[in-house]
C-alpha cells in the first residue's frame, strides 16, 4: 500500500516536472501551423505559465492579420512568464501591410522579455526601435546572418517619438559577418548602450565598436572579409 | 582609423583564423587593447583554420611586442589580476598546443607577465 502511495506521489510529481519540460519552449513552424493549432491547454490551468521560449517562424510570410492575431490571442496569451522570443521569417518594416510587431499584443511580454533572436527578418531603423522600446528588460538580442536591413519608406528611416525619450540599449548585441553592413543605419540611429558585443571588426565594425565604445564591458571580434588593401601579399606565401 | 577609447572594457574577446585574418589582427584589434585602461581579461581564440606560420606571423609583428609590454603594464598597474586566456583548438596544422602557446606568449614575455601579477590561463 505504501508503495503504491509513493509510487503515485513519484508519478504526480513526474508529471508536472515533464509538463514544465516539455512546455518550455514552443516552435510554432509556420503561419499555417498557427491557424491550424487547436490547443488542449486550458489557459487557466496554470500549464501555460511554464512557457519561457516562444519560437515563431515562417518563409518571410508573417503578417499580423487579424485572422493571425486571433489565433495569437487565443494561444499565446496566457504565456505570462515568457523570457524567450524567437522570430525567424518575419517583415518588420512598413512596407508591407500588417507586418510590424502589434504592441498591442507583444506588449504583454514587456515585464519580462529578455532575449530576442531575429532570423530571416527584414527590418527597419524605426522598427529596431520600436523593438527596444516596446521590451525594455531586454538583455540580449540577436540579428542572425540571414537577416537584412529595409528601408522602404521615409516611416522606415524616421525615429518614432516616445514620451519619456527612446529607453537606451544597454543589452548585448550579436550581429553575423552578413548582416553588420547592411543593420550599420539601423543601429548607429538608436540611441545604444550595450554593454556587450559581439560583431565582426572590419570597417562596418569599426562604426558599431566606436559608438558603443563608452559602455562596452565585453567585446567579442570576430573575423571577417578583410580589405584586400590590408592583406600583405608577401605574406600569401 | 580613428583610435576608440574602452573605458569600462573588461573582457576582450578575439580568435585567430587562417593568415588572412592575422594581419588584419595586429593593425586593428591591437590598438583595442592598448585603449582599454580596465581590461582584466584577454581571451585569443586559435581556431581550426590556424596555422603554425600564423603563429609565428603573429608573434613576430611589431604591434604584438607593443601588445607584451601593454599587457604588462596592465597587470602591474591593474586593481584584480589581469588574465590572458588562450584558446587552442588543434587540427593537422597545429599538433601542439605547447607550441602555440610558447610561440604565442615566449619564455620572456611569460615571466614578464607573471612578475607583474597577471595569470595565463590554457584552455
Amino acid at each position: 500500500m505504501r508503495d503504491l502511495k509513493s509510487c503515485s506521489l513519484t508519478s504526480r510529481a513526474w508529471s508536472c516536472r515533464s509538463q514544465r519540460y516539455i512546455l518550455e519552449s514552443i516552435t510554432i513552424p509556420s503561419f499555417d501551423h498557427l491557424l491550424k493549432w487547436a490547443s488542449e491547454i486550458d489557459p487557466t490551468s496554470g500549464i501555460s505559465s511554464y512557457v519561457r521560449t516562444v519560437t515563431l517562424c515562417d518563409n518571410l510570410t508573417w503578417r499580423f492579420s487579424s485572422d493571425i492575431l486571433a489565433q495569437l490571442e487565443q494561444h499565446l496569451t496566457a504565456f505570462d512568464r515568457l523570457e524567450c522570443l524567437n522570430l525567424e521569417g518575419f517583415h518588420l518594416h512598413s512596407g508591407i501591410q500588417h507586418s510590424e510587431l502589434i504592441p498591442k499584443w507583444f506588449g504583454r511580454f514587456r515585464n519580462t522579455l529578455k532575449t530576442l533572436s531575429l532570423g530571416s527578418c527584414s527590418l527597419s531603423p524605426n522598427a529596431f526601435q520600436s523593438v527596444l522600446h516596446l521590451f525594455p528588460l531586454l538583455d540580449d538580442v540577436s540579428i542572425n546572418d540571414d537577416c537584412h536591413a529595409v528601408i522602404n519608406t521615409e516611416g522606415d528611416r524616421m525615429l518614432k517619438r516616445y514620451p519619456g525619450g527612446v529607453p537606451r540599449f544597454r543589452g548585448s548585441l550579436v550581429t553575423g559577418i552578413g548582416t553588420l553592413q547592411e543593420y550599420l543605419p539601423c543601429l548607429l540611429m538608436v540611441p545604444l548602450q550595450f554593454h556587450r558585443l559581439v560583431c565582426v571588426f572590419n570597417e562596418d565594425g569599426h562604426q558599431i565598436v566606436s559608438t558603443c565604445a563608452p559602455t562596452l564591458q565585453i567585446l567579442n571580434l570576430e573575423g571577417g572579409p578583410t580589405p584586400s588593401s590590408l592583406v600583405s601579399r608577401s605574406y600569401r606565401g | 582609423m580613428d583610435p576608440i577609447f574602452f573605458p569600462e572594457l573588461r573582457t576582450f574577446e578575439f580568435w585567430i583564423g587562417d593568415w588572412e585574418d592575422v594581419e588584419p589582427m595586429v593593425n586593428r584589434y591591437f590598438p583595442l587593447i592598448k585603449s582599454a585602461p580596465n581590461l582584466s581579461t584577454v581571451h585569443i581564440g586559435v581556431t581550426e583554420d590556424t596555422k603554425d606560420r600564423d603563429i609565428s606571423f603573429l608573434r613576430d609583428a611589431y604591434g604584438w611586442k607593443q601588445v607584451d609590454s601593454h599587457l604588462c603594464r596592465l597587470a602591474e598597474g591593474a586593481m584584480g589580476t589581469v588574465t590572458l586566456v588562450l584558446d587552442v583548438v588543434l587540427n593537422h596544422e597545429l599538433s601542439d598546443r605547447k607550441d602555440v602557446f610558447g610561440t604565442l606568449t615566449g619564455s620572456q614575455f611569460l615571466s614578464e607577465f607573471s612578475k607583474a601579477g597577471g595569470l595565463f590561463r590554457f584552455e
